[in-house]
């Protein structure tokens, strides 16, 4: 680079500031917090909404994963490379059950209540459990605006929590009622309960798992007396409960909700080595196909034996929107 | 493609107000006089494609206050350039709006064109594309900017751009204890 020349060196505006930070590589925000340390000026640009904007449609519009939160254990106040601070400091009080839309589903039990948290910004609604008793729980949080919004930068504004759970019928038979209420962040209360008219049959009932909403609707996981797993689907407009069965009904099977391209639903399930990726054809829920199957041996660390029958591998979660899937060994630290 | 730049006065005993010519004088802030091709001009300047299809450009040199006769030599240059490097097939189908296109990395001529410029003159040239519209050299020149600043700390990219810290020592420290993940590496 040439050196300067006598006169001052050329002011940049604005607009083209703007335009070079997002330019920095997204997938290294230590450059963006340091141009905001440059000067104030720079902060404000960065600060400002429309170029959170700007930066999610250059960059492809996707979200970031900023971490993962484990599930079915206490909720750890890290994630990722990023440390968040929890509503309040008792993490093994904490269970986390859902993330989306900028926002996680906490579960406390002591108080026992939900708890909707904004990592980002440290915001959180706490809310009441459903009234009505139950033995297990699905929940799922996301935007209350159904239409006409990204996702991208809606996570101060009203929000739905859905609730999925079976409950012990107290008659005879013995057999499980499975229901979802949902919480209107506007209304400030639960709504009635819609409850599935078949029963499941004994033992059968929710899974503590995520859920997946995929075109208007949240599919949450079933284990069935059976061994074998179901999809609970919830039409979130019409407020109708359905059971999809999938083609994975195998006891050694770990199945997930995923969203397919095509509008319909979709699975994947891990069968020793091999992840089979199913979909659904929209609006056809006995048209499964498998659509990939992946040799996790071939992806995974050399460090994790091929084909042994003591390395458990698990898929432990996805990331909607992101086309991630986390899958988790018992074996290397 | 004949490529006229620089030549200042020399132009003005070119005053071939033809109705159909096929290039442009643009005039810089300094008086200097550059001619570009029209279907160039159209094609990677929104704001010249506005004049011409206006009929606001001047054929005795569209006055360009805002940009000095170095930077207005850089944009013919790129303009001429870019014309030159894409196959004429292409020419007719390239009415690509590059605010939706995804950013596609800086081709090697183009790379070249911004890693000869000094600093200031880059800096004027990226002044030069945003005020012209011209979607792609903004995005060449700022790319080349924005690598500048790769791996640098705060104290060092005020240095590159001329900025003046107009933080107090205490807000500096209070923002890098919260951010403290981002000075990892510093």
């Amino acid at each position: 680079m040439a050196p300067r020349r006598g006169r001052p060196p050329p002011e940049l505006t604005d607009d083209v500031i703007r335009e070079i930070l997002l330019r920095l590589p997204p997938s290294e925000p230590a450059h963006l917090v340091r141009a905001a340390l440059v000067c104030r000026r720079w902060r404000r640009l960065l600060a400002d909404r429309g170029f959170l904007r700007l930066h999610r449609a250059f960059h492809g519009g996707a979200p970031p994963l900023l971490g993962f939160l484990p599930l079915g254990a206490p909720a750890t106040a890290e994630a990722a490379a990023w440390r968040f601070s929890l509503p309040e400091p008792e993490p093994h009080a904490w269970l986390a059950l859902d993330a989306r839309h900028g926002r996680v589903l906490l579960h406390s039990s002591d108080p026992k209540r939900l708890v909707v948290w904004d990592p980002i910004t440290g915001d959180h609604h706490k809310l009441p459990l459903p009234a009505h008793p139950y033995r297990s729980l699905a929940a799922a949080v996301l935007c209350a605006a159904m239409d006409g919004c990204d996702h991208l930068d809606c996570h101060g504004g009203p929000f739905l929590v859905a609730f999925a759970a079976t409950t012990r019928r107290r008659s005879s038979d013995h057999s499980e009622t499975t229901w979802v209420s949902v919480f209107s962040s506007t209304d400030g209360a639960w709504g009635g309960p819609t409850s599935l008219s078949i029963p499941l049959g004994p033992a059968s009932h929710v899974a503590t798992t995520p859920g997946l909403l995929a075109d208007g609707a949240l599919y949450f996981t079933l284990r069935r007396g059976d061994d074998g797993v179901g999809i609970l689907k919830y039409d979130i407009v019409r407020r109708s409960l359905s059971v999809i069965d999938p083609p994975f009904l195998r006891h050694d099977v770990v199945s997930m909700s995923m969203a397919e391209d095509d509008g319909g639903g979709g699975g994947l399930d891990l069968q020793r080595h091999f992840l089979h990726l199913w979909a659904c054809r929209a609006g056809d829920d006995d048209g499964w196909v498998r659509r990939r199957v992946i040799d996790l041996d071939a992806l995974l660390p050399a460090a994790v034996p091929k084909k042994c029958a003591f390395a458990v591998k698990r898929v432990s979660g996805f990331a909607e929107g992101a086309d991630t899937i986390f899958v988790s060994t018992n074996v290397g630290t | 493609m004949e490529v006229d730049k620089g030549k200042g006065e020399a132009e003005e005993t070119r005053k071939v107000a033809e109705a159909d010519r096929d290039t442009v004088t643009l005039k810089s802030s300094d008086g200097k006089l550059f001619e570009v091709s029209k279907e160039a001009a159209a094609r990677l300047s929104t704001v010249l494609a506005g004049m011409i299809a206006g009929g606001s450009i001047d054929d005795n040199g569209t006055d360009l206050k805002q940009i000095g006769s170095e930077a207005l030599e850089n944009v013919v240059d790129y303009c001429n350039k870019h014309a030159n490097s894409i196959p004429s097939a292409a020419l007719i189908s390239s009415s690509i709006s590059f605010n939706t296109a995804p950013f596609k990395e800086p081709e090697e001529w183009e790379r070249k064109f911004v890693d000869r410029l000094s600093h200031d003159a880059l800096f004027d040239l990226v002044e030069a594309a945003n005020f012209l519209g011209m979607e792609r050299l903004l995005d060449v020149t700022c790319h080349k900017i924005s690598e500048m600043m790769k791996g640098k700390s705060p104290d060092q990219i005020r240095e590159v751009f001329n900025i003046k810290n107009d933080y107090t020592k205490e807000e500096l420290e209070e923002i890098r204890q919260e951010l403290a993940w981002a000075f990892y590496d510093d």
